[in-house]
């Protein structure tokens, strides 16, 4: 039998007075996947999660979390998800051991329940040795690492995560991801997370790329990389408006404009790349790469992440 | 219901180690009342006429007991639009607990600071050579308790409405200080025009003050220094006063539009688009949210 999906989504959308934050979103999550929902700032992430967790109610269309309406049955779907904000909500004047306590007593769980998963989520963590300092002492890092530890201290079954890597420093976010990762291989916990880093949504089973509150593409990480096509050449130029015309007469392909200059997404590179070394004559750099959902992204918006 | 009890914990433990480890509002709770006490109560002693043996710092004492309970609820009030937006009510508002919970939760921290704060000026009634027996002290206890419930709640109705911490000097300004000048802590009500005894009236620190001087002032002979009204019905407007609030905040707290709603202009959610039930065996199949959207098309023609 086939499981009923985690998050069941149609048409869902939001406004704030006469802005259209979430136009209409169709999506379904299947239990135990890791979904990546990757956009823009202002693309309408933050304002999709708030509805899927019961913070906001939607203007239009439906959603089920865990098999409960988010409007009508608030309280079933907020048993079932834990969720770590954009902004942290822990409390800096308390200890670790204390923010994490608070969130024990919140769920109910027994004094022995709560000394064993808080012991648990520090070690987890790495905050072992900081337990009894106060969270104003802690660094980006180490806040974001206890804002997930008490994300998931009740052990639910669907996380949302809105950002967790925004604003950490590269070795920060890969221990992030590395841990999100193991959350879903060893519980078999739903992860629906946001990011505007889209080279980082690799690791999901499949990603939704959001642009101006729509869906624009759906799929896996590689499907979506694969239809651009196998490779990507690079033409590394600081002058991309003078190659423009001579990369589309000598391939026959439309360029996308990059922060290197241009590119070109073809099938088989082999085939391609001898008609643009002319261009090496003429100060250009040409390389061959894979694509990147960063290039999807601007496929699909005709725009770069930074421009967006 | 154990979770409820445990927010109602889980917040109550929060404030009260937030508070231990705040020196400034541990500060400014003996600053301020002192000030009042000892430069205003200097000055208005002058000014208010006495027909009593009941002396002007005795009858304003209650009334410094009112300021610290009306500073520090809406201080924690305050404090809550914070919490919501960045701090653990966030926490509290996707838990599986009903909205009302948090409110609650709130309300009785806040009172619970109110009193506490207004216990640590408790030795200013002997100071001032009152003598009230356990029983009175008591009484002064619960009169604190209730007046600190009720303006805690009405803190929450304001924190539920504030979107930012700015908009706090307005509240001072236009909803603080009136409240206090008008609720006879600082001089008889009586002393004050016709056109304002209606606002004294809807003031309910006036009830909460008048309810604390009570039991202090009881057997002496306070003239026009005295209280306003009978202790039961000081009570059941403080009573009212919070229970209405309470209700009031958890209906607004849990988000913007609520207010809308109650009121009646927000049109119903069209639902054009409907999930199909769960019972219709809802099962991993090709739906339309998973269509790949065609590549390619729509590459920029620039």
């Amino acid at each position: 039998m086939a499981a009923a999906p985690a998050i069941a989504v149609a048409g869902l959308g939001r406004d704030y007075g006469r802005v259209r934050a979430v136009d209409a979103i169709d999506l379904e999550v299947q239990p135990g996947e890791f979904f990546g929902f990757l956009g823009p700032n202002g693309a309408g992430k933050t304002t999709t999660i708030r509805m899927l967790t019961t913070l906001l109610s939607p203007s239009r269309g439906e959603a089920r979390v865990a098999g409960s309406d988010v409007v009508d049955d608030a309280l079933a779907v907020r048993r079932q998800i834990g969720v770590v904000f954009q902004e942290t909500t822990l409390d800096l004047d308390l200890t670790a051991e204390e923010n994490l306590r608070f969130c024990t007593r919140l769920y109910g769980l027994s004094r022995r329940e709560s000394k064993a998963r808080i012991d648990e989520a520090l070690r987890l963590f790495g905050l072992s040795e900081r337990r009894h300092a106060r969270v104003r002492s802690f660094s980006g890092g180490m806040r974001r690492a206890l804002d997930l530890a008490r994300g998931i201290l009740h052990r639910p079954s669907i996380v949302f995560l809105d950002e967790p890597t925004l604003g950490l420093d590269p070795g920060q976010r890969r221990r992030i991801w590395a841990f999100l990762q193991k959350l879903v291989a060893e519980h078999g916990t739903t992860l629906f997370l946001t990011t505007h880093y889209l080279e980082e949504a690799d690791p999901c089973d499949r990603v939704a790329i959001v642009d101006h509150g729509q869906i624009v593409a759906l799929g896996q990480p590689d499907e979506l990389k694969r239809n651009l096509g196998r490779d990507r050449i690079d033409v590394r130029t600081e002058r991309p408006d003078v190659f423009l015309a001579s990369v589309r007469e000598l391939t026959g392909l439309e360029p996308q404009r990059a922060q290197h200059g241009l590119s070109v997404f073809v099938d088989d590179a082999a085939t391609v790349l001898p008609k643009l070394l002319p261009l090496t004559a003429q100060g250009a750099e040409v390389g061959v790469t894979h694509p990147t959902l960063e290039d999807v992204f601007v496929d699909l918006t005709g725009r770069s992440r930074e421009a967006a | 219901m154990s979770g409820i009890v445990g927010a109602i914990v889980a917040v109550v433990v929060r404030e009260l180690t937030r508070f231990q480890r705040q020196r400034g509002r541990l500060v400014a709770t003996f600053a301020r009342p002192l000030l009042w006490l000892i430069v205003i109560g200097a000055g208005f002693e002058k000014l208010v006429p006495t027909e009593g043996t009941v002396s002007y710092k005795q009858f304003l004492l209650p009334g410094l007991y009112g300021m610290v309970v009306l500073f520090s609820t809406m201080l924690t009030a305050l404090a809550t639009v914070h919490d919501r937006e960045f701090g653990p009510i966030r926490m509290l508002l996707v838990a599986p607990l009903p909205r009302f919970v948090a409110v609650i939760a709130k309300t009785i921290s806040s009172a619970l600071l109110g009193v506490i704060q207004a216990v640590l000026l408790f030795p200013l009634i002997w100071i001032l050579g009152l003598r009230p027996s356990l029983g009175a002290l008591l009484e002064l206890l619960g009169a604190i308790a209730l007046a600190s419930f009720a303006l805690g709640s009405l803190g929450m109705v304001i924190a539920s409405r504030l979107r930012s911490i700015e908009n706090f000097a307005g509240i001072m300004n236009f909803l603080m200080f009136p409240m206090f000048f008008l609720s006879s802590a600082l001089y008889p009500a009586s002393l004050l025009p016709g056109f304002l005894q209606p606002l004294v009236r809807a003031d309910p620190l006036t009830y909460g003050i008048d309810l604390m001087r009570h039991p202090l002032l009881r057997g002496l002979y306070p003239g026009n220094l005295g209280t306003d009204y009978t202790i039961s019905f000081d009570v059941l407007v403080l009573v009212l006063v919070a229970a209405v609030l309470i209700a009031l905040a958890s209906l607004l707290f849990g988000e913007e539009e609520h207010l809308g709603r109650i009121l009646l202009v927000e049109p119903p959610r069209p639902r054009g688009r409907r999930l199909p039930r769960p019972a219709l065996g809802f099962g991993r199949r090709e739906s339309a949210a998973a269509k790949p959207v065609p590549f390619r098309e729509a590459s920029p023609a620039d």
